[in-house]
């Protein structure tokens, strides 16, 4: 809607003041004001609401003659950039196909995960790491990144699997500024260390915190206040 | 984008008398008022002017992922509201959505309706709150904050009519919603939008927006970089304030989202006061689909007989519902910004592992770029004006 031409202060004040001075003098107060109101703003109370309401007339009338909506014929299936990418790439990759949400899922190697990453962002258009989070499986433990487009069209899936007894993996936090507290919040839940972190401590969990508390063989503190439990002891 | 930054000198200087300055460490939580919850920042202060800011959390960390690997699906559902407590439903939303797409549920098309009725009257009290609180931490200790309360209060009792608890909703439920909308509720609803909520936000307007007091606290003050604030992965309202067009309920929409005609609002400052104003016509839009999702509702075939005939609300899923084995991330425009869920299944009843995309972590990681060469009394505008909820930073 558009402002009202009258701003708050000066022409109300000098309205009042008219007003007061007409009702001192014996004349007509409402007058007066418009009088007053006219000498500020150089056209008349009138004039200035009928401009008003004629804009309000046209802003409505342009949202009722919008034009109908024109259904766009349906553009041919283009190869995802991601895709695209690791076709032409060198780099040692398995395809994982879709997640239920559509987006591509790639498995890449430990060695790989930081060209890959620097490659999709200065190459392609992945250059936002949405989240990133870990995961215990059988055969090691599986770090998720999941990189965004600018735009948020298109998504891809990296996933890097790490060794049961040394799950060590290079920081992102170079590349991606919002790894940081992701890297820290993967490490205080299950344990992964990030070769390179600014400050790899717990981040939700207290620091002297005993154990992985997402690792599937996690036995978690009775008390809930991380001391041991003493049985038959009073 | 001129970035307010205030230049930082060295540790020690030497004033004229030959006295020394040191730098101040100030430990500014857990218990203060004005940190939204319970969060500790480590500020290291030279003169009045951050040199260090540290934010520490994990106080309120309740595990809601490891809870939820340990429960059901059915069970989870009641857990989930309080991942984010001022925004339940969509909390619900986002997570009954993963779980939906895993098993390929679909749902009825009042339901969807319904949630998104539900989500945006939680979006309009949400924000409404941060308002309201936010004056507060600005120093508007009487007065407005009641304002903000007040008329939060009258939505909450609409939605506690509906599921039954005023925040804690578990209404949107898998498959569906918990129950259809008792009688006459429509009519309240649209009532109450129509006749008070828009002339609320025009009471707001009128007692902020040009306040002199306001304006010089916030205008110009903690800017936000679009493209650094992006890095760190910042949505919702912060980003949209600094020029940002992304919002999930358009950029991907889900639920049906897509039938419905709102605006998404952006500014170009990227300041305090930009992000306050996003906020407010962000009310106002969410109104907008309310009242069409009311609509919606009404053109639907209603009756008995019509709900017996076909599944108005929701096919009911048993606690011993299995999901199929599979993988999805689903988001969902919560009031402060993409709230996702990612879902890891393996064909149990249990769900493998879920992993919480809170947009107030990414927020309060985002914290220190601003809080960094800004003279301290700004750091509480400027932390509120985020609108961080703790509970879903630390989940």
């Amino acid at each position: 809607m558009a402002d009202l031409p009258i701003k708050p202060g000066d022409d109300k004040l000098a309205m009042f003041f008219a007003k007061k001075k007409a009702i001192a003098e014996g004349k007509d107060p409402e007058q007066a004001a418009k009088e007053a109101y006219a000498k500020f703003h150089g056209k008349p109370l009138e004039e200035a609401k009928a401009e008003v309401k004629t804009e309000i007339k046209a802003e409505a009338n342009a949202s009722v003659e919008a034009a109908p909506v024109v259904e766009e014929p349906p553009k041919p299936p283009k190869t995802p950039e991601a895709k695209e990418f690791f076709d032409a790439a060198n780099f040692k990759v398995e395809e994982l196909g879709k997640d239920s949400s559509g987006t591509l899922m790639y498995e890449v190697s430990v060695e790989d995960i930081i060209q890959i990453c620097k490659d999709l962002k200065a190459q392609r258009k992945f250059n936002l790491l949405n989240y990133m989070t870990a995961v215990e499986l059988k055969k090691g433990y599986q770090n998720i990144l999941r990189l965004e487009s600018s735009k948020h069209d298109e998504a891809v899936v990296l996933k890097v699997t790490l060794a049961k007894d040394k799950p060590v993996m290079p920081t992102l936090t170079e590349v991606f500024a919002s790894a940081n507290w992701q890297e820290r919040e993967a490490y205080d839940m299950l344990g992964i260390v990030f070769e390179g972190h600014p400050k790899l401590t717990r981040i939700l969990n207290p620091d002297n915190w005993d154990g992985f508390p997402l690792r599937k063989d996690y036995i978690g503190p009775l008390d809930g206040l991380n001391q041991p439990i003493k049985y038959g002891v009073k | 984008m001129p970035v307010n930054i205030i230049a930082m000198v060295s540790t020690e200087t030497a004033t004229s008398t030959g006295l020394k300055t040191e730098d101040l460490v100030i430990n500014m939580g857990p218990q203060h008022p004005s940190t939204h919850g319970v969060l500790r920042l480590k500020l290291v202060l030279h003169g009045e002017v951050i040199k260090q800011c540290e934010p520490v959390i994990g106080y309120l960390h309740r595990g809601m992922e490891w809870l939820g690997q340990n429960r059901n699906f059915v069970q989870y559902q009641a857990l989930v509201d309080r991942v984010d407590y001022l925004a339940g439903m969509s909390d619900s939303h986002a997570y009954v959505g993963a779980v939906e797409q895993i098993a390929g549920i679909e749902v009825p098309q009042r339901a969807e309706y319904l949630r998104i009725l539900m989500a945006e009257l939680n979006r309009i009290c949400s924000h409404q709150l941060s308002l309201g609180i936010f004056m507060l931490d600005l120093g508007a200790m009487m007065g407005f904050p009641f304002y903000a309360f007040r008329d939060r209060e009258s939505i909450l009792s609409l939605l506690e009519e509906v599921s039954g608890q005023r925040m804690m909703f578990n209404y949107i439920r898998i498959g569906g919603v918990q129950q259809d909308l008792p009688k006459g509720w429509l009519a309240k609803a649209e009532a109450l939008v129509k006749d008070k909520l828009l002339g609320y936000v025009d009471e707001y307007e009128d007692i902020i927006t040009n306040n002199p007091i306001f304006t010089s606290r916030t205008k110009g003050i903690g800017i936000i970089e679009p493209n650094s604030a992006r890095a760190f992965g910042l949505t919702g309202p912060n980003i949209r304030a600094s020029g940002v067009d992304y919002d999930i309920r358009t950029a991907k929409p889900y639920s049906r989202y897509k039938e419905f005609d709102f605006k998404v609002i952006t500014r170009e400052e990227g300041d305090i006061f930009a992000r306050y104003k996003c906020r407010v016509e962000e009310i106002r839009e969410s109104c907008k689909i309310v009242l069409q999702a009311i609509e919606k509702i009404r053109a639907l075939p209603s009756g008995e007989q019509a709900a017996k005939e076909t599944e108005l609300v929701a096919k009911k899923i048993m606690p011993g519902f299995k999901a199929p084995a599979g993988e999805t991330y689903f988001a969902v425009e919560s009031p402060r910004g993409e709230l996702g869920l990612h879902l890891i299944t393996d064909g149990t009843a249990v769900p493998y592992r879920i992993k919480w995309r809170s947009p107030s972590f990414f927020a309060t990681n985002f914290l220190p770029e601003m809080a960094i060469g800004q003279p301290i009394a700004d750091i509480v505008a400027i932390f509120s004006s985020l609108d961080v909820i703790l509970p879903d930073v630390d989940r």
